[in-house]
């Protein structure tokens, strides 16, 4: 039985999108439970949480190639393809970062100085925070969607990714007062540590960089035809 | 000769049986996938308005594929020949239809037909015994029909998002607004039935004022319908939800459109052959006999209750990406079409114009994901079907 109007409809590429979003979150869940162990200095139970972060990414990878495999050039979308691959693009390095980091926190035992302790936690979870907030920009396109592009919706969206960018900025704030103290006890911690810790500093800036960038690419998706 | 009608008829209604078989889930393939109905009732919807849209406004277009491609003049005195010559289009346009369809191009039954008679025109006296800008004129239709569809689908949605959705109470919106839609179709299809339909003579003025009235109770019917209605979802799902009852319309308005085109590709070339058989010139000017469309609407009908649930089913699984406020605008894109081109009396392809009217919902971005590559295997179609059948017959 072949029904040519059945050709014309394609799933739409939001849903494994929304799937590949979830493990991407769960990726990013992991984070906090590595560095507070790392903390204690509790290596076994960091690699342990290293491999599931290897395994996460892997499976975003798989469902990243999926969402690709399935955008012929000859789809028409409300919004340019190149924007959506570019958000999916940007959306796969959360796990990606993620994964960088954890391969970090393996390389060697490191230390984590208690001057670091508080602020260090306090810019990770605003690292969190921000790509929590580019997480809720992607849920909120389904009202866009729904309401086939309405300006009401739009102008929700853009002060979400106002407030994604803010975000992004205070993080970026953050790492730097991170670094200074850590900068700081040059004469305590040793340059190969002060390096990988710089190395985390600047890969988590740059997890939250890459959902800045979800939400620019989002903010094209949503502009005007 | 009495022999040879009946099976001709035969022939025809077994056309309309696999014709609501298979052509009837396209038709209603946006009111399943936004499960406005389900497809027990799409079946239900489809099998009667085929019948009454067949009945009502399928006199049209079984004229122009009965009379109006091949001239009858000629085979007065040779009735066998032309009584072969059609049961020989219908099965030519048969096995095309199952071999393109094989093959997975959308391959329209209304244009293999065409292609079919016009091949044993030629075959039976080359190109003198073709009206070839009846030819022309269909040949056009089929090209304005899907961009028709198109646009008029691009602007019901494009409405539907300016007046509702895109307003601060879109719910109430629905309801303000939503009787007026409806009462629209209910004024084209009281429009098409009277106004140089049947065999009354209603002239223009007194079709409009009919029509209108008809429109008001439409009107009231939905209102009230639309009234009662209160549900917990979201903004946008009360309103598709809102518009899902009104779908119930647009669905019934597609099947009668979809009757009163396509019945004509099973029981045109029966026409013809009634004709030639009452004998006489003035065969080609009288009007198709009603059991004759009967018998095609009847056959549609069974053809769509038989198999049509099992195409009808699978379409409302795998068309997931549509919703109300998309599947009527589409609808009513392709419905109006598909009416407006069988009071011209011109067969075109319902899927076809499906296909532009759903297209055209994707430009005023109401859809995620459409396969723009459906139009480049209708292009195809387009240049295949014609020849194709018209060879085979000859």
């Amino acid at each position: 039985m072949r029904i040519p109007i059945l050709r014309l409809f394609r799933k739409s590429p939001f849903k494994p999108l929304r799937v590949h979003m979830e493990k991407s979150l769960e990726t990013l869940s992991h984070l906090k439970p590595m560095f507070e162990n790392l903390a204690q200095g509790n290596f076994e139970k960091v690699e342990e949480i290293a491999e599931t972060i290897y395994k996460l990414e892997h499976e975003c990878d798989k469902i990243k190639d999926g969402i690709r495999d399935n955008l012929p050039k000859t789809l028409l979308m409300p919004f340019a393809r190149s924007d959506f691959l570019g958000l999916v693009h940007e959306q796969d390095e959360i796990p990606d970062k993620v994964e960088d980091i954890a391969v970090l926190l393996t390389l060697k035992k490191l230390k984590m100085p208690e001057e670091l302790k508080a602020e260090f936690f306090e810019f990770l979870e605003r690292v969190e925070s921000t790509v929590e907030q580019a997480v809720k920009i992607v849920q909120e396109m389904d009202r866009v969607l729904e309401s086939s592009f309405s300006k009401k919706e739009i102008e929700g969206v853009q002060k979400l990714i106002d407030e994604l960018e803010q975000r992004e900025w205070k993080t970026d704030k953050k790492a730097c007062k991170v670094a200074k103290i850590l900068l700081n006890l040059e004469n305590e911690v040793s340059p190969v540590e002060i390096y990988m810790w710089m190395n985390i500093i600047r890969e988590l800036s740059a997890l939250a960089d890459h959902a800045e960038s979800m939400g620019k690419n989002i903010r094209l998706m949503i502009a005007k035809v | 000769m009495f022999i040879w009608l009946i099976l001709v008829l035969a022939g025809a209604f077994y056309m309309a049986f696999v014709l609501g078989g298979n052509d009837a889930a396209n038709a209603m393939a946006t009111s399943v996938g936004s499960k406005a109905i389900n497809y027990r009732q799409a079946v239900i919807i489809a099998a009667v308005a085929n019948l009454i849209g067949a009945l009502l406004v399928g006199g049209h277009v079984t004229h122009t594929i009965g009379k109006g491609i091949v001239t009858l003049e000629p085979f007065l005195k040779n009735a066998k020949l032309f009584i072969l010559g059609m049961f020989a289009s219908l099965i030519a346009a048969g096995i095309w239809v199952q071999i393109a369809t094989h093959f997975g191009m959308p391959v329209s039954t209304t244009h293999s037909i065409v292609g079919a008679v016009m091949g044993f025109g030629i075959f039976a006296g080359g190109g003198k015994y073709i009206y070839w800008m009846k030819f022309l004129k269909i040949v056009a239709s089929w090209i304005i029909s899907p961009f028709l569809g198109g646009v008029l689908a691009f602007l019901i949605f494009y409405f539907i998002k300016k007046v509702i959705l895109d307003a601060e109470n879109p719910i109430l919106r629905t309801k303000g607004w939503g009787p007026f839609l409806s009462s629209l179709v209910f004024f084209i299809i009281m429009l098409s039935v009277i106004y140089k339909g049947l065999k009354l003579k209603v002239p223009l003025f007194q079709s409009i004022l009919i029509s209108l009235s008809f429109a008001f109770f439409g009107y009231i019917i939905t209102w009230s319908f639309l009234r009662a209605r209160k549900r917990r979802d979201g903004v946008y799902m009360q309103v598709e939800k809102l518009f899902a009852i009104l779908q119930i319309l647009t669905a019934t308005y597609m099947g009668f459109a979809h009757g009163a085109n396509d019945v004509a590709n099973a029981i045109g070339p029966a026409a013809g052959v009634w004709s030639i058989i009452k004998g006489g010139l003035s065969a080609k000017e009288s009007a198709v006999p009603i059991w004759l469309l009967g018998i095609g609407g009847i056959g549609l009908a069974i053809g769509t209750a038989l198999f049509g649930y099992k195409v009808i089913k699978t379409v409302g699984e795998e068309v997931t990406e549509i919703t109300p406020t998309r599947g009527f605008a589409a609808e009513f894109g392709a419905a109006t079409t598909v009416l407006i081109f069988s009071k011209l009396g011109l067969p075109i392809s319902t899927t076809h114009t499906v296909v532009g009217a759903v297209i055209g919902i994707g430009f005023a971005r109401g859809i995620s994901t459409l396969n723009l590559g459906i139009i480049k295997n209708i292009l195809l179609s387009w240049l295949f079907t014609v020849p194709f059948s018209a060879g085979y017959r000859a």
